[in-house]
């Protein structure tokens, strides 16, 4: 009997939903229009920082260092890298990805301008917690779980309009310079030591760990370390 | 044509992989001079820690050393990746094999007695078996008598198996409800020490291993040159037999790193070059009376070309293995080779292991999709791995190839490499006989798949590597190129080794039943020295 009235009552309108998102998505191109038209109108007066070079010329003293600022606010606090590690980093992702190096650039002119305005001095001199907050200005919706253009909504209305009002430039900030230098960061042997693995390739482990459950470890065995020309006992 | 100087061998070798090194080390053991020529570099054993760190930063570290000089082309259904298959080096392929050392069933031996397919073996699984024991030794193979699918074997395994992992025991568990059994996987690699090569220490890179654990022929061969009478000389690239009166190769002629050509003279010939090596040069090496090819008066040189060709699913599922890498497997099944419709369907081995692929790739997912940075973005792909990765496996098997007459090494009319000598041309289709198998295999698949939870989530195939076939063995000279000694037929002072002359390949990787080939080729060399005929 309670199972027939749950059948036959009336369904819920599917036009008033309907309008609903209708409505909601309306509001959200307006919104995103009026700030887009802002942006551009600010953009618009506003003079470019002039770039120390172009193109594929390496990176000047001053881009070199505003990069070398954003890099401790990427990377984990105990990132691990040692003080020159930061560089280094910077150093292998432009040579492993030369074509990069003019959206390095921009990133380094972006963050820069952003400093100067905010706080009146170079994006290097800044305390850590305004640099993230730099940061922050540009990339807030992907902080907010609304990666521009990204899978969840790639191909929707709202992602095409975000594509259309977002400044180019703080895309590629996002999304060629930060998940480069995230990537080389985490790539290789930190991401088997973030998946949790024990024994990464290339390392020797436990030689009969394999064979116990996840968690069961027994005490360390007896190690045999590659070397240049002949196994040694560790 | 220059001469080589010095003494002339008493046994030539062409090409320094696997059964070169096992025949040199045998034959200069009992006092004959051996030259072994190797169209590739020489690497020393030091080269292997780098090159471990070139395979895990991406890198082929076998990769050709003169692009030139390996050219070849393919046609047929599927482009044959040669290069990516084979290395040109001194310890050849062995090089960067993964070490696996299952052997032959006894079908694979009489597939046409069988089932009316293919083409017999000229001698039966019982008369290798002895071999298949020596050899296991010399490679030093792990392993038990647990698999109730295999072929009989009369002595133990020389070192104890390798344990089968959690992941693949776990899993196994789960398809001993479909009423499948598995068990362990006999390989070449040091379950302890063994042969002045220490114990496996799980570096998970096997196809470069850094400490030799996996067995590979460089010792057999310094062994061999450590007699004083074996010489091994790399980038010696052989590009004619020559041949003489009374159906006898003369000399071998080579191009060294220079391309200047230099001929060695010698009263026996192997050519253990590999399937489509040595049947190029076969091809390469006619002349008055052989206009199509040395040894090639049956027309099969370079016919019948074999390899497997695998399939492997990817499956996500929930299990809990947090996979603790080794780099191998460690467990099978054979329970599906010798089945009653073999003779339309080909034997299969299924193997399963957790997740083999590096993390990285989930991690960048991971980095371009999320909207954190600094610590928040290390906790956030702390908590997002910690719920995916190490959970699916993966669950493959390997068919049996048929040994199609299409399937072919041929010279390319058009193409040369860099000593003008033309390439090689690789023809390779699938048969019918195989895509039945994939059929049947598919759908036990994804009966496993479905009893452990999981989601097929993709499929990979791809080459072994185990290039065979071209110079079949047999007793009738019309349909084989060599006999059942490895002796071609119309040249009675050159032999071949290696999985050339193999008539079939079954289901499993060929590396130890070319290790025990070789050594029977050897035995018989070494008897006919003894007995001083058309010998070493």
């Amino acid at each position: 009997m309670e199972k027939q009235q749950r059948e036959q009552r009336p369904a819920p309108a599917p036009v008033g939903r309907r309008a609903f998102l209708l409505g909601a998505a309306v509001l959200g191109a307006l919104w995103l229009a009026v700030r887009g038209g802002l942006r551009l109108a600010r953009r618009a007066r506003r003079p470019a920082l002039a770039p120390e070079g172009s193109g594929q010329a390496p990176l000047g003293a001053r881009e070199r260092a505003t990069l070398l600022a954003l890099l401790p606010v990427v990377l984990p606090g105990d990132h691990g890298l040692g003080p020159e590690g930061p560089a280094a980093l910077l150093d292998e992702t432009l040579a492993a990805r030369p074509e990069l190096l003019p959206a390095f650039r921009e990133a380094a002119a972006l963050l820069e301008r952003r400093s100067r305005q905010r706080l009146g001095a170079p994006f290097a001199e800044a305390a850590p917690a305004e640099r993230d907050r730099i940061l922050d200005s540009f990339l807030w919706r992907y902080r907010s779980g609304v990666p521009v253009g990204q899978a969840r909504f790639r191909g929707s209305v709202l992602s095409r309009l975000e594509r259309v009002f977002q400044a180019p430039a703080e895309r590629r900030l996002r999304e060629h310079v930060i998940r480069e230098l995230l990537l080389r960061y985490y790539g290789g042997p930190r991401s088997w030591e973030l998946a949790g693995q024990e024994n990464r390739p290339g390392v020797p482990g436990d030689p009969r760990g394999y064979v116990r459950p996840p968690g069961h470890r027994d005490g360390a065995a007896e190690r045999v370390r590659a070397s240049e020309g002949a196994a040694e006992r560790a | 044509v220059s001469s080589v100087r010095g003494r002339e061998p008493d046994v030539c070798i062409v090409g320094a992989g696997i059964a070169a090194a096992l025949l040199a080390e045998r034959l200069g053991a009992a006092g004959a001079r051996v030259l072994v020529l190797e169209a590739g570099p020489r690497h020393s054993p030091e080269r292997l820690v780098p090159a471990m760190h070139d395979a895990l930063a991406g890198r082929d570290p076998w990769s050709s050393d003169d692009p030139q000089r390996d050219l070849y082309t393919t046609a047929g259904e599927l482009d044959y990746p040669l290069n990516d298959r084979r290395v040109r080096a001194v310890g050849g392929s062995a090089l960067h094999w993964v070490g696996f050392t299952p052997r032959f069933h006894e079908s694979d031996f009489e597939m046409r007695s069988r089932f009316g397919l293919a083409a017999d073996w000229p001698f039966s699984y019982a008369e290798l078996e002895p071999f298949y024991c020596e050899a296991e030794r010399e490679l030093g193979v792990a392993g038990t008598d647990d698999n109730p699918f295999a072929s009989p074997r009369s002595k133990p395994y020389p070192l104890p198996a390798f344990p089968i992992g959690y992941e693949e025991r776990t899993l196994g568990a789960v398809f001993a409800a479909l009423g499948i059994r598995h068990h362990t996987y006999p390989q070449a690699r040091n379950s302890t020490a063994y042969a002045g090569r220490p114990a496996c220490q799980t570096f998970s890179v096997c196809h470069v291993c850094p400490i030799r654990a996996r067995y590979d022929p460089l010792d057999h061969l310094a062994r061999a040159e450590a007699t004083g009478r074996v010489r091994v000389l790399p980038h010696a690239n052989v590009v004619r037999l020559e041949t003489g009166p009374a159906s006898r190769v003369r000399r071998v002629v080579y191009a060294d790193a220079s391309g200047a050509l230099h001929a060695v003279a010698a009263p026996l010939f192997v050519l253990a070059a590999g399937a489509v090596e040595s049947a190029r040069l076969l091809l390469l090496s006619g002349g008055a009376g052989h206009p199509d090819g040395l040894a090639n008066g049956s027309g099969r040189v370079g016919r019948s070309f074999m390899d497997h060709f695998g399939r492997r699913f990817r499956v996500d599922a929930d299990f809990d293995f947090r996979p603790f890498r080794k780099g191998f497997a460690t467990a099978y099944t054979a329970q599906f080779y010798d089945h009653p419709e073999r003779a339309r369907c080909a034997a299969a081995r299924i193997y399963w292991v957790p997740e083999v692929d590096p993390p990285d790739r989930l991690v960048e997912r991971m980095i371009s999709k999320s909207g954190n940075w600094g610590d928040a973005l290390r906790r956030e792909l702390r908590s997002q791995l910690a719920a995916s990765y190490g959970r699916g496996f993966q669950i493959g098997y390997m068919a049996e190839p048929l040994p199609m007459e299409d399937n072919r090494v041929e010279l390319d009319p058009d193409a040369k490499d860099r000593f003008g000598v033309p390439v090689p041309r690789i023809t390779f289709s699938v048969s019918d006989y195989e895509r039945a198998a994939w059929r049947e295999n598919d759908a036990r698949v994804e009966s496993m798949i479905e009893a452990a939870g999981g989601r097929r989530s993709g499929l990979r195939t791809g080459f072994g590597g185990h290039q065979s076939g071209t110079l079949r063995m047999g007793h009738d000279p019309a349909h084989s190129v060599v006999d059942g000694w490895q002796r071609a037929h119309e040249v009675e002072n050159l032999y071949v080794a290696g999985a050339g002359p193999f008539p079939t390949i079954g289901a499993v990787e060929p590396t130890l039943t070319i290790a025990a080939t070789t050594l029977r080729l050897a035995a018989r060399l070494l008897d006919l020295r003894r007995r001083g005929a058309a010998s070493p």
